[in-house]
């Protein structure tokens, strides 16, 4: 990746590039790093993307099955009682499929995000290659994941339906956007503390299911209770709830939630992005 | 012939923790410690700690190393266990920082420090061969120009597309290799390990590492 004639010079406090000088210079060359391996991302993305589809007709499967499985659930326990669903104006699964896949986006993401660095601990401590591909090739998988459900959306819509026009289709994947930023930004932090700490991971697995719970993902959450109340500060919140009301509905009451989630998702992504750009070089000790 | 590596005062320092009781670190012991440090510093501020549950060392395994390499040089750095071969090795292809001194290196830098990382069980020849060179920065085209070179040397051809499970353990090393080599190459450290009998007890043991250089200029 570099030229022939190029000089390496690195002390102990990273690479020395006398060109690269001034203001955002760390940015500029972690978009350098970033665009320079994106050969790298790719190749690592189909590696573990053929790895798990290749063996297993199951692996497939399970990406239908998870969210009808789920859905289904809900759908049982509201039509028996035992959960009480307020109306949402459009038909309950729809609902909950979307919400379902828009959250997976978040949780598979941030998962497989968590686990790049520990799945690769082989390679890191002795190849020198940008980590940063590790990170983006995993999340690559939920994007994988998000297009496989995206049938099962399609076949609900025609089931009921409902049919989204081109903008909204367009619209809704505009807004996935933040989402995707936040997930991978999260992800880089979470990868750094789980090549240290082993057990994250199952602590996140845990936050996550909690999380799935208590924002309106499978069911509204409105009204004057203190978990509806403390939603109006959870920016996956509104990066759930908008795009699927811009996808079912066409028009969504939270745009200014929305916005400043989007933001704070840009910030977490780029405050995740940068400090694993500067602790990458330690990680092949800690691993 | 000009200089193509050149080490100044090059030092690593690790700190190892002496950890009582566990052996991995969880999350747990993070915040634990983490909060018994911080008491104990608020409770008792003018009390020297040393916190016994975590005593650590520093310990250098390289201390003041310099010297220089001129092109077309092949260079061997012959140690004892922990004699800081390989730690040298991971500073001069980049998995590591050094914790003083600096590293001047003209040229890429393709390091065989352990064959077939990168390899991929399941993939079949041809995707490994793709992916391996990926990883240490070779770009697709550049890989398709050099592809049949490789599968030459490597005599694979039959097998491009099985799972490189049922590949031979030599077969994967020279894969590795002629990739690497064909990097264009500049420095390439590379390690081996002597074994021989132990002159006390008659065992066969591991007598030392016997690392390897090579520079070329393209």
């Amino acid at each position: 990746m570099q030229d022939l004639n190029t000089k390496i010079y690195y002390t102990s406090s990273g690479p020395v590039n006398p060109n690269q000088s001034g203001l955002f210079r760390t940015t500029r060359q972690m978009f350098v790093e970033l665009v320079l391996s994106r050969e790298l991302i790719w190749i690592l993305f189909l590696r573990d993307f053929k790895a798990r589809y290749r063996q297993s007709l199951l692996g497939i499967l399970w990406v239908f099955l998870m969210p009808v499985l789920t859905v289904g659930m809900f759908v049982g326990m509201s039509r028996t009682g035992v959960l009480n669903i307020q109306r949402v104006g459009i038909p309950y699964p729809l609902y909950a499929l979307v919400g379902l896949t828009v959250w997976s986006i978040f949780s598979v993401g941030l998962t497989a995000c968590a686990n790049a660095l520990v799945n690769a601990g082989g390679m890191i401590v002795k190849i020198n290659f940008p980590k940063v591909s590790l990170i983006v090739a995993a999340f690559g998988q939920a994007l994988v994941e998000f297009c496989i459900r995206l049938i099962i959306i399609a076949s609900a819509c025609i089931y009921y339906g409902i049919f989204p026009s081109f903008t909204s289709l367009c619209l809704f994947l505009v807004c996935l956007l933040p989402t995707c930023l936040i997930t991978i930004g999260l992800g880089f932090l979470l990868s750094l503390m789980a090549g240290v700490a082993r057990d994250t991971l199952n602590v996140l697995a845990i936050v996550l299911l909690a999380g799935m719970l208590l924002t309106p993902v499978l069911y509204p959450l409105e009204g004057s209770s203190l978990i509806a109340v403390a939603n109006g500060w959870n920016p996956l919140n509104y990066l759930v709830t908008v795009p699927r009301d811009v996808l079912l509905m066409n028009y969504s009451l939270h745009g200014i939630g929305f916005i400043w989630s989007s933001i704070v998702a840009l910030i977490i992504f780029y405050v995740g992005w940068r400090l694993f750009y500067l602790a990458q070089s330690k990680i092949a000790e800690r691993i | 012939m000009s200089t193509v590596i050149t080490v100044e005062n090059l030092g690593k320092k690790y700190t190892l923790h002496h950890q009582q009781r566990e052996q991995y670190t969880a999350l747990r012991d993070v915040i634990s410690n983490g909060v018994r440090n911080l008491s104990k510093k608020i409770f008792s501020p003018f009390t020297p700690h040393s916190s016994h549950l975590s005593a650590s060392e520093d310990f250098w395994a390289l201390k003041d190393v310099s010297f220089e390499v001129k092109q077309g040089d092949r260079i061997g750095i012959i140690g004892r266990n922990g004699a800081g071969k390989s730690t040298l090795l991971k500073i001069l292809s980049r998995i590591t920082e050094p914790t003083t001194g600096s590293v001047r290196i003209k040229g890429r830098v393709a390091s065989l420090l352990e064959v077939g990382t990168g390899f991929h069980p399941e993939l079949s020849g041809r995707e490994n061969i793709f992916l391996n060179g990926a990883i240490l920065g070779m770009g697709r085209a550049e890989i398709k120009k050099k592809f049949d070179e490789i599968v030459d040397f490597a005599e694979i051809e039959k097998f491009l597309d099985t799972p490189v499970k049922v590949f031979r353990h030599t077969t994967i090393c020279i894969l590795n290799i002629r990739i690497v080599k064909l990097n264009g190459g500049l420095v390439f450290p590379i390690m081996r390990r002597i074994y021989g009998p132990c002159v006390k007890t008659g065992n066969f043991i591991r007598k030392g590492a016997f690392t390897t250089g090579i520079t070329r200029q393209f």
